[in-house]
């Protein structure tokens, strides 16, 4: 009764640091982060598209 | 000390073995239902016939062998082990019902090929294979390549520190077990996310090919699995040549890319971490792999004049190396060509690439780039050692979510591991050879089924010798599996077989 609260608000007593992790990993704001890395995926493949297509252009000439 | 199982082990395994069952059981239906919507009756029936047994088995076992004991890190790695041996026989009714399989061995073999995500097929007339069956395999291709990612992040992260040296050259950050609930939620909802926009992207390539909306959308959802889950099923005996769409060839190369990233790397990514994809010792090692072999792979097609234009040896060159890296098995042209036109340089660097994989903690196959770029830091280090004075200090870096130090134990874990991945390898090939097929035709087939690829030469047909099936779905199930659970579940069958119980 006399303890410290539970759950947020002035007093509440700080999440223990495995739950803050569990609590930020299961958030929704978790999909705010899918452009960003859906992008860097494409960008990723592009970048080895590029690097390949330097390769063909270079072996299409020799060839 | 011997290995002595006893009653309670069995009744674990065979429990946890069963509720895997019954979960695909259910999956089951989905095909079912789609081929009542469809009016294809037969296959609807043996969706039901099929979903029945493995659901009554399943519950069955989960009635009958409940335990109170708790599940180690053996009896778990058993019961997956088992599950990929025991589930397709029961997957594999449908298939085998539908009349496109010679035997139940083919369909059996088709329906390991699908879980292991290989996409190896032994299929009959896959064109004219009805759509809720096409479904089926998609689907069992989707519940093996997540299945494995989310074994790997459970049972595999918890069994790291005890198995020692054979996992020491994962990925696994320890500090995943106690958080895997999570992890588990990211990876449905990043599949979630990557299925929406990827299917999506696909079904508009689709549309712009001419496919009406509904058959787009069948395909592009079917694709989107087989491309992501590294999986490499397609819906028409000309792969991908079908589609005639280098739209559709793009979006796939994006999404088997995404395949073969770790989870752990999309996470960071998600995070917004990008940096992570420059400094990862697993991008960096699959980026140089990619590159040079892409340039041996172009000299072999120049060299043989299969492809002299920039575009073809473009787009041709790169989707099968980016397919057969990935570990996924989609191709743009018929394998016959690999060996007919493609000279021997180019299919052996397919073969390189196969053998490599994609990443650890991904549903790509193969050795997996954590492995070979330890090593090569490895040897960077001893070599440094070699030509520094004695008394200098080597420390030797690597980058996985944060930087780390190499140790002795990792090395010689991914030693082991190449060591045991290259004997795998051989062995299938050996068997082919054996049966008289050509040596390097022999090893491109073991690498792809080892691998779980699916790029084929051509041996892997309906008329393969019967051993030679039971070889390749071995060596699916124990490349799938990466060993550790194939080694426990047979300790447990040759206890059995010495009456050690």
């Amino acid at each position: 009764m006399f303890g410290r609260k539970q759950g947020r608000g002035l007093g509440a007593k700080p999440a223990h640091p495995t739950r803050r992790r569990l609590s930020r990993l299961t958030e929704d704001s978790y999909f705010r982060g899918a452009p960003v890395g859906i992008g860097a995926v494409a960008l990723a493949t592009l970048g080895l598209v590029l690097v390949a297509a330097a390769v063909s252009a270079v072996i299409a000439l020799v060839y | 000390m011997l290995f002595r199982p006893d009653e309670r082990d069995f009744r674990l395994i065979g429990f946890y073995a069963g509720k895997v069952l019954f979960g695909v059981g259910l999956v089951m239906l989905l095909p079912a239902a789609l081929a009542i919507v469809l009016g294809e009756g037969n296959d609807a029936v043996s969706f039901v016939i099929g979903a029945c047994l493995a659901v009554l088995v399943g519950q069955a076992s989960q009635t009958f062998l409940r335990s109170p004991a708790p599940l180690s890190t053996s009896h778990g790695l058993t019961a997956v082990a088992l599950s990929y041996f025991v589930v397709p026989f029961f997957a594999c009714i449908p298939l085998l019902l539908s009349g496109h399989y010679a035997s139940y061995l083919d369909a059996y073999f088709e329906s390991v090929s699908a879980f292991a995500t290989t996409s190896l097929t032994l299929v009959n007339d896959l064109d004219h294979l009805s759509r809720s069956v096409k479904l089926w395999r998609q689907l069992m291709q989707m519940q093996g390549g997540l299945g494995i990612v989310i074994v790997v992040l459970t049972v595999f992260a918890g069994a790291a520190g005890q198995s020692g040296l054979l996992y020491s050259g994962e990925s696994g950050d320890e500090r995943t077990a106690p958080n895997v609930l999570p992890i588990v939620r990211f990876v449905w909802r990043l599949t979630l996310v990557y299925g929406v926009a990827g299917t999506l992207a696909l079904w508009a390539g689709m549309i712009l090919t001419g496919l009406g909306p509904w058959e787009g959308l069948f395909h592009a959802s079917a694709l989107f699995m087989a491309a992501f889950d590294s999986g490499g099923f397609s819906l028409h005996s000309a792969n991908v040549a079908f589609y005639r769409s280098t739209l559709v060839e793009a979006i796939l190369m994006v999404l088997m890319v995404a395949g073969a990233f770790s989870f752990a790397l999309h996470h960071q990514l998600w995070q917004g971490r990008s940096r992570e994809l420059l400094r990862n010792i697993e991008t960096r090692t699959i980026a140089a792999s990619i590159i040079l072999i892409f340039v041996l792979v172009g000299i072999g097609l120049g060299r043989s004049m299969t492809f002299v234009d920039f575009g073809p040896l473009l787009r041709h060159g790169l989707f099968q190396l980016v397919s057969a890296h990935t570990t996924t098995g989609l191709t743009t042209i018929p394998g016959r060509l690999l060996v007919t036109d493609w000279g021997v340089l180019a299919p052996a660097m397919l073969v390189t690439a196969m053998a490599i994989g994609g990443m650890a903690g991904s549903t790509a196959g193969g050795i997996k780039a954590i492995r070979i770029g330890l090593l090569l830091k490895g040897l960077r280090r001893d070599t440094r050692k070699v030509l520094l004075p004695e008394d200098a200090v080597i420390v030797e870096t690597y980058h996985v979510t944060t930087d780390r130090i190499l140790r002795d134990e990792q090395v010689r874990g991914a030693a082991t591991m190449l060591l045991l991945w290259l004997v795998l390898y051989l062995t299938g090939g050996m068997l082919a050879v054996f049966y008289g097929y050509d040596v390097t035709l022999a090893l491109f087939e073991s690498v792809s089924a080892g691998s779980s690829t699916g790029l084929t030469v051509g041996i892997v047909r309906p008329s393969l010798e019967w051993p030679l099936k039971l070889a390749f779905i071995v060596q699916m199930v124990t490349g799938r599996l990466e060993f550790i659970a194939v080694f426990a579940l047979a300790g447990y069958v040759v206890s059995v077989v010495r009456g050690r119980v």
